[in-house]
């Protein structure tokens, strides 16, 4: 037995037509029916997708003007009329680089990926997020999926004060 | 939607396990591999021709390099105006059957995600990029490991690390 995507609606946020449909059918091979790939040119474009269809997974490009794909992911996670703010959002990008990663972590993606892709690359992404997907923080500067990815505990001296010492003071 | 603000009034803090409505509706038992293998087969199978698109990106590049010459490009913007094209060639060019545009891509790329401004040495090497990349689409030099493709890279990867040691400041 494997997944079945029959039920899975899907947008796809990408500047470039033949990119989407490269990812669609990919998309199509793992299951998803044609007409449950939605396609987004814009960041405008797609939240209205999204606000209209409330498609279950987004895949969306970083996009242009600078960081638009960012935006977008923002606007999914904190605006007032998000149909779903815990939405899994993979972000494909044409760079790695740390930083880059780093501000679409703080943006609230749950995945990166970067391009050129793989079919397998694109599948364990779409694997995490089905099978290991993270608590969403929420708080006045972030929401989206815990960014911490280690808890290795502290062995050092304990040198933070207890509430109770704290208020003494 | 320029601005964005957290529109929503949270507890600051607060962790929310959502409901997975996702695996609720694939179920379990994973990718089966015949299916990766046919969607990877989809992947290398494509027959889009990249030269139009790849020509629309060199041209948008063109016109970020004039923009920045001429002041038309705010500063702070200079880089991300250059990194749209240049992403997407990288990222297009091997799913496209051009592995030598993602190669001298990635070249530039990591050079210039470590520089925040242009300047002449900079936009130098950006054109450099530019002519190579055109290079390859006229001359359909696909294959990364094709020895005229082999060049371009090198030279640009040369003018890349000959940047950083002068202009370590700049990292």
């Amino acid at each position: 037995m494997a997944y079945d995507f029959k039920r899975v609606k899907v947008l796809v946020v990408e500047s470039s037509v033949p990119m989407f449909k490269l990812v669609k059918s990919v998309l199509g091979t793992f299951g998803v029916p044609d007409s449950s790939i939605y396609s987004a040119y814009n960041v405008e474009e797609g939240f209205a997708s999204f606000c209209n269809i409330k498609q279950d997974l987004i895949i969306v490009d970083w996009l242009q003007n600078p960081d638009r794909g960012i935006e977008l992911t923002k606007t999914i996670r904190r605006k007032k009329n998000s149909p779903n703010i815990y939405v899994p959002i993979i972000m494909t990008a044409g760079s790695g680089h740390l930083q880059r990663v780093l501000k679409a972590r703080d943006a609230g993606i749950s995945e990166y990926l970067v391009k050129p892709f793989s079919a397998k690359s694109l599948a364990e992404r779409v694997s995490r997020v089905i099978e290991k997907p993270k608590a969403f923080a929420q708080c006045e500067t972030y929401v989206g999926p815990d960014r911490r990815v280690k808890n290795n505990g502290y062995a050092g001296e304990e040198r933070r004060l207890s509430p109770a010492t704290f208020h003494s003071i | 939607m320029a601005e964005i603000l957290n529109e929503n009034s949270f507890t600051p803090g607060k962790l929310v396990v959502p409901e997975n409505t996702l695996k609720q509706k694939v179920g379990n038992g994973g990718f089966n591999e015949a299916v990766l293998a046919k969607a990877q087969d989809n992947l290398d199978k494509n027959d889009i021709d990249f030269r139009p698109m790849a020509t629309e990106y060199l041209t948008m590049l063109n016109d970020v390099l004039k923009g920045i010459k001429s002041g038309e490009v705010p500063p702070e913007q200079e880089i991300d105006q250059v990194m749209f094209p240049v992403m997407q060639l990288r990222a297009q060019g091997s799913l496209f059957k051009y592995p030598s545009i993602t190669k001298i891509s990635h070249i530039l790329i990591d050079c210039l995600e470590t520089i925040t401004k242009t300047d002449k040495d900079v936009l130098e090497i950006i054109e450099a990029y530019k002519k190579s990349g055109q290079a390859m689409i006229a001359l359909q030099i696909k294959d990364e490991n094709n020895k005229a493709a082999k060049e371009l890279c090198d030279a640009l990867a040369g003018a890349c690390a000959r940047y950083e040691k002068i202009k370590p400041a700049k990292v």
